[in-house]
């Protein structure tokens, strides 16, 4: 196997060219961008929300970048341990509840978490706050989301109970982890 | 216009410091009001060329000659037939026939008996020479040929290459159907392959029936004839068909399509793009000559355009996974034909291993299904055996009809 400089993604060592971004083997990293940009939280995609809508430069706010102590058991801390964009990775986010009842994930700009890796379906997967429980859910994404369990990634089928510690991909070449 | 041509990337983008792969669908089709007006053209020449050696005796050749009658009843008048039988030479049972006289042809084709041997090559080697005038200058020509034995006048598949690639030239599709186990499926399903034909493999025989009648159906639904693709491709750029079979002519690629009906004429395959300044660049152009219903000659063509870029996120937000996946089974489709006919089977197990991950993806039953099988065959032969004439028939299906 081989890692795509570009975007992450696991090539078997037949192809010369990385499935999913196309660009050859061995091709140099990308350089991060001068401006960088954390995922966007926004608020197109809010799914029943339990504040109704929200202006964006709140929901910015909601989705800080930076570590920062929970403030609320309705904050889901997670942290960016691999993605196709480097300057991704070790980041962390807060997940706020408070507004958010459901956090979808994609690639797209109409998630509320919007991941740039190509792998990663255009709405991938929910993050949904639920009878005090958080729970992941897979929309049916090309390919799929998966928890780390007895040593191998194990593919997510509907949906299931997250808790700390757990390790969660997302497509080829985006992981994160549940911290807090 | 009477023709959609439809071209899908797999991104709009390619990477400004490196070289890039995109994948890419063509699909041509009839435009449907064409066809619900009744405006299906007719000129088309269908030839039908049975083995008439000894073992196709019995059933096998009843079946077969029942077939090519249905055939001939069911194309529309307007349409030319030419059947061919063949056995130690060629037998002209019909030849370049207007369908006025159906009732002859039948009494024709009723007379074809079972014996001697198997030349497939000068059988092969008539008819092309035969129908070049044709092809050349007027209609398409679509060829059904029906085998049960190996050839006995040329075992040299490089011959068979030569002729099949004049049938390529003039356009003439040959598809060949092996009935039985002792037919050479490597010669015929290469003369198919050269050609831009199917390949079958029949088991049953009441499959030959439906085969011949897909085929009428398509000339019955006939928009354009006389169709040749032509790719051009700028900026260096490399390209590659995992499904059809062009004729590279320096940075052009040439395919005669040959009549378009109402079932959509797919290519699948890539183009790799070469790194340079960041900006739109027109990466190739795809045209297609064909004659109308008067015999037209018309023309239309569309670009492939993308824009080069360093910013990698536009890149990973503009990825088509659809069309990735469904060029991802064809590529490890053409993979594990190739691996399987060199009889390299631990390439060929990994390679369908990777078509069937990928037609998982699509989600498309039929395909999953499809791959599935091709593994389980491979997975079951013995060490170097495997049933090539099955996996040929289904690969030929995967490629030519995308499930």
């Amino acid at each position: 196997m081989w890692i795509c400089n570009k975007c992450g993604t696991e090539n078997d060592d037949s192809y010369d060219y990385c499935v999913v971004c196309g660009v050859e083997k061995n091709a140099t990293p990308s350089a991060p961008p001068v401006t960088q940009e954390p995922p966007k939280v926004q608020k197109e995609n809010v799914e029943a929300s339990t504040q109704g809508p929200i202006n964006n430069s709140s929901a910015q706010q909601q989705a800080p970048v930076t570590p920062s102590p929970s403030a609320s058991s309705k904050i889901l801390k997670i942290a960016i341990i691999q993605s196709p964009s480097p300057e991704l990775v070790g980041r962390t986010l807060d997940l706020d509840f408070t507004i958010f009842k459901t956090i979808s994930i994609g690639r797209n700009p109409e998630n509320l978490l919007q991941m740039p890796d190509g792998s990663i379906s255009r709405r991938h997967a929910l993050i949904e706050l639920k009878d005090d429980k958080y729970i992941i859910r897979d929309l049916q994404s090309t390919n799929g989301t998966y928890i780390f369990e007895s040593g191998y990634f194990t593919k997510i089928e509907g949906e299931r109970n997250i808790n700390i510690g757990d390790v969660i991909k997302l497509g080829e070449g985006t992981v994160i982890r549940v911290i807090q | 216009m009477m023709l959609n041509i439809k071209l899908d990337s797999s991104n709009d983008f390619s990477f400004a410091d490196s070289s890039t792969r995109l994948f890419f669908t063509i699909k041509i089709i009839g435009k449907m009001e064409d066809i619900r007006q009744k405006k299906s053209i007719t000129g088309n020449w269908l030839i039908i060329v049975i083995d008439q050696s000894s073992s196709m005796m019995g059933e096998k050749l009843e079946t077969a000659k029942q077939a090519a009658i249905s055939a001939i009843n069911e194309l529309n008048p307007g349409n030319y037939v030419s059947i061919y039988s063949f056995s130690d030479d060629v037998e002209i049972v019909a030849d370049h026939t207007s369908l006025n006289d159906v009732k002859r042809l039948e009494n024709s084709i009723k007379e074809i008996s079972a014996h001697g041997k198997t030349a497939l090559f000068k059988t092969l080697d008539f008819i092309i020479n035969k129908a070049k005038p044709y092809a050349e200058d007027a209609g398409s020509v679509t060829l059904i040929m029906l085998t049960d034995g190996q050839p006995t006048d040329m075992t040299d598949i490089h011959k068979y290459e030569s002729i099949a690639g004049m049938a390529a030239e003039y356009g003439i599709k040959i598809n060949s159907i092996g009935i039985g186990s002792d037919y050479n499926e490597e010669i015929i399903k290469k003369i198919s392959d050269i050609t831009n034909g199917e390949f079958y493999n029949i088991v049953d025989r009441s499959q030959i029936g439906t085969i011949f009648g897909s085929y009428v159906q398509q000339l019955n639904k006939t928009v354009a004839t006389s169709a040749v693709m032509s790719v051009k491709v700028r900026e260096g750029a490399d390209f590659k068909s995992y499904d059809q079979n062009f004729i590279q002519q320096g940075d052009q690629y040439l395919l005669n399509v040959g009549m378009i009906s109402d079932i959509p004429f797919i290519i699948t395959g890539q183009v790799v793009i070469p790194p340079g300044p960041e900006g739109p660049v027109n990466i190739m152009n795809i045209s297609i000559d064909y004659k109308d219903e008067n015999g037209v000659s018309k023309s239309d063509s569309i670009d492939f355009k993308i824009t080069r870029t360093n910013d990698s996120r536009k890149i990973f937000s503009s990825t088509r996974q659809d069309v990735i996946n469904a060029a991802r089974v064809k590529m490890n489709i053409e993979k594990f034909e190739y691996l399987t006919s060199v009889g390299d089977i631990t390439g060929a197990t990994k390679a369908i291993g990777e078509a069937r991950k990928a037609a998982e993806a699509t989600k498309n039953i039929k395909l999953i299904e499809s791959t599935r099988k091709l593994e389980n065959i491979v997975s079951s032969a013995s060490t170097g055996k495997v049933d090539k004439k099955q996996i040929y028939n289904e690969t030929s299906r995967i490629k030519k009809k995308g499930d």
